[in-house]
């Protein structure tokens, strides 16, 4: 009896080779597909984290400065008292108060919030239209109308407001409601939207 | 038998090599996870940031409201300090008064929970105080004297300007004498008596006036008569009798009881806002100055207040808001201990006395040595001839006597303080927990009148 023990001449065989590479194309296929998946429900969970987010900072930003606002001084575009209730506008001027200085009440400048449609942009502006014009982006990606809502002289979302813009406040008494949308389009096609919707009370 | 056995065998150095593609994949698939962890981780810590922000606002809010009601029951409206916030659910709060003049109150609030931080800030207003608003008033009979002078003053606009002959000819208004009864005004040829405002008796009272008497404001009777609020004096521990006879002693800022408190001819007292102090009687022979510059006096003295003749009155601020005598005394009792029996309320000084006195169950009487610049509210009023009075409008918006609760006038969002708490960018409440010490309760966190002194 001989015993022969294979050395440098022994290695796989066709079939073993063949079974480890499907096992491994299988295995390296699975791995990237869970990786494809799961890259994309993260991205997507972004996306919707980043507008759900970004919806409610501008929120919180336009809520905490009609609080601080004096409803006397609350007026639309043009500089008029939304007097009848409710009032819908997409931009709205105030001044706030700031306490007491040396003595006297003081009040802020006029401050303004309006939303702009050609830019999609709610912008927060300190003494319009003067040479000390200060701007501030609150938000991007607001569509021209409120979610649900369509150019058609119709309350389509059925809020009581007709073709409300994608910034719209709508005062009634000494109450104010902000309706809000953020929309973001990703370059793979989906669309993200947040719909916000807060009643807050001019506290000046 | 040529039987071969091929025992093959794996060359030692082959050995194991299945592992590293499994431990690759293994690798991979923690990386993986490991970076969703710390998106997801990321975005938890952002929420909760956010959700903190809210509480901190919230708790701010909570600062004020509990403040608010501490100005409503006699407090300074100072909760919790810098140092040592008030507990409130799972955070912390801490609110700060400071007074503003006229009357007014900026209370501000600072909230903590978790890593939120927030601060808020309210302006408040005493409400108007019904009695200092109607001016030089009594409840059964004013006597003007001849040339007594009598006009008005506001003293948000600046202090008193005596006012010139054409403003006094064209008709200068404002100043408030009214009763529940008749109202004399006396005046001569030689010694006219002046009036820059309305003269009203009561709602069955007689207006008599003499020549020589000028009333530019209307004199119709009062649409009804007003009532005379009795006088709720507070109750603190009495520290005993302050008697000076040479050396000078001053009365610091806070809640203080005593019983009576003598001024002898070659002493000094001053008492120093913000204060309420509650006495048997002030007796004050030497000099008395109110210093109200960092808050208002409230002084409440059961039996009486005797300014003896040569005495010196001096208030060390022009705000009449800031000092409010209160007299419930009826009747008469030997005050300074010299066997004759004094009135309620003897004004006899010399000085300019800037704040309001109110003794409704007093008769009293106003020398010409004594100037006052506020109101004065008696059960009679004699008024002597010479006499200097000048009621400031601004009694008729606020006073410094809490009647109800304080009105509201303004909130705003401020900046957060720079103090070491707040900059913390984690748990305030398990930080000052760690350091050994113990928040109190919001409810038992607050100051009394002059107990916390502000840098401002």
């Amino acid at each position: 009896m001989r015993l022969a023990v294979a050395r440098d001449r022994s290695g796989f065989t066709l079939l073993e080779m063949s079974v480890a590479l499907v096992l491994l194309v299988l295995v390296l296929g699975n791995v990237y597909s869970l990786l494809r998946r799961s890259s994309k429900a993260l991205g997507a969970q972004n996306s919707a984290f980043d507008v759900d987010t970004q919806a409610q900072r501008a929120m919180d930003h336009i809520t905490m400065a009609i609080v601080g606002a004096s409803e006397s001084t609350l007026t639309n575009k043009s500089g008029g008292s939304p007097s009848v209730a409710p009032f819908s506008m997409d931009a709205m001027l105030y001044k706030e108060s700031l306490g007491v200085q040396d003595g006297q009440m003081v009040s802020s400048p006029q401050q303004r919030i309006e939303f702009t449609n050609t830019t999609g942009e709610v912008t927060w502006i300190e003494n319009p239209g003067t040479a000390e014009e200060k701007r501030v982006v609150w938000s991007k990606n607001i569509p021209p109308f409120l979610q649900e809502e369509i150019a058609n002289s119709i309350d389509d979302n059925h809020n009581g407001i007709i073709d409300e813009t994608g910034l719209s406040f709508v005062k009634d008494g000494k109450s104010i409601t902000v309706y809000l949308t953020v929309k973001r389009t990703t370059p793979d096609g989906h669309i993200y939207e947040k719909k916000l919707q807060d009643t807050v009370t001019c506290r000046n | 038998m040529n039987s071969r056995l091929l025992l093959r065998t794996s060359h030692p150095s082959r050995r194991g090599t299945a592992i590293i593609p499994a431990l690759l994949v293994v690798l991979l698939t923690a990386t993986l996870s490991m970076i969703y962890l710390q998106v997801s981780m990321a975005k938890n810590k952002e929420q909760r940031g956010s959700v903190d922000a809210k509480r901190a606002f919230y708790m701010a809010e909570a600062g004020l409201a509990e403040a608010f009601n501490g100005l409503c029951l006699g407090k300074s409206g100072d909760v919790g300090t810098e140092d040592l916030p008030a507990e409130f659910a799972n955070g912390l709060f801490y609110v700060t008064a400071k007074d503003e003049g006229q009357g007014r109150i900026t209370l501000k609030s600072t909230g903590l929970c978790g890593a939120g931080r927030a601060t808020l800030s309210i302006v408040v207003a005493r409400q108007p105080d019904e009695v200092a608003s109607r001016g030089f008033f009594a409840d059964q009979g004013v006597t003007v004297e001849p040339g007594a002078f009598i006009d008005s003053y506001d003293s948000r606009n600046g202090a008193y300007k005596t006012p010139t002959l054409a403003e006094i000819l064209g008709g200068s208004s404002g100043a408030q004498v009214g009763c529940n009864g008749d109202v004399t005004v006396q005046g001569s040829l030689l010694r006219s008596t002046y009036i820059l405002g309305d003269t009203k008796p009561g709602q069955s009272g007689t207006l008599f006036r003499t020549l020589g008497t000028t009333i530019t404001g209307s004199t119709a009777p009062a649409a009804s008569n007003a009532t005379m609020p009795p006088i709720v004096v507070p109750i603190y521990e009495s520290q005993g009798d302050l008697i000076a006879n040479k050396k000078d002693i001053e009365i610091k800022q806070g809640e203080q009881g005593y019983g009576k408190i003598d001024i002898g001819s070659k002493a000094d007292l001053k008492i120093t806002g913000p204060a309420i102090i509650t006495a048997d009687s002030l007796v004050v022979a030497g000099r008395i100055e109110f210093d109200a510059r960092k808050g208002p006096i409230k002084l409440y003295l059961r039996q009486g207040l005797l300014l003896l003749p040569g005495s010196d009155v001096r208030t060390t601020q022009t705000d009449p808001l800031n000092l409010s005598i209160s007299v419930p005394a009826a009747g008469s009792s030997d005050l300074d201990g010299d066997g004759v029996v004094d009135a309620p309320v003897t004004l006899a000084g010399t000085g300019k006395l800037y704040g309001t006195v109110y003794a409704p169950n007093a008769a009293v009487t106003l020398p010409s040595s004594m100037e006052i610049f506020g109101a004065l509210s008696a059960q009679t009023l004699d008024i002597q001839g010479g006499t200097k009075l000048h009621y400031d409008r601004a009694l008729s918006e606020s006073s410094s006597d809490l009647t109800g609760p304080p009105r509201f006038l303004a909130w705003r969002i401020v900046e957060l303080p720079q103090v070491p708490l707040v900059s913390l960018r984690f748990d305030a409440l398990k930080e000052l927990i760690k350091q050994g010490k113990t928040p109190k309760k919001a409810r038992d966190a607050h100051f009394k009148i002059g107990e916390l002194e502000h840098d401002d």
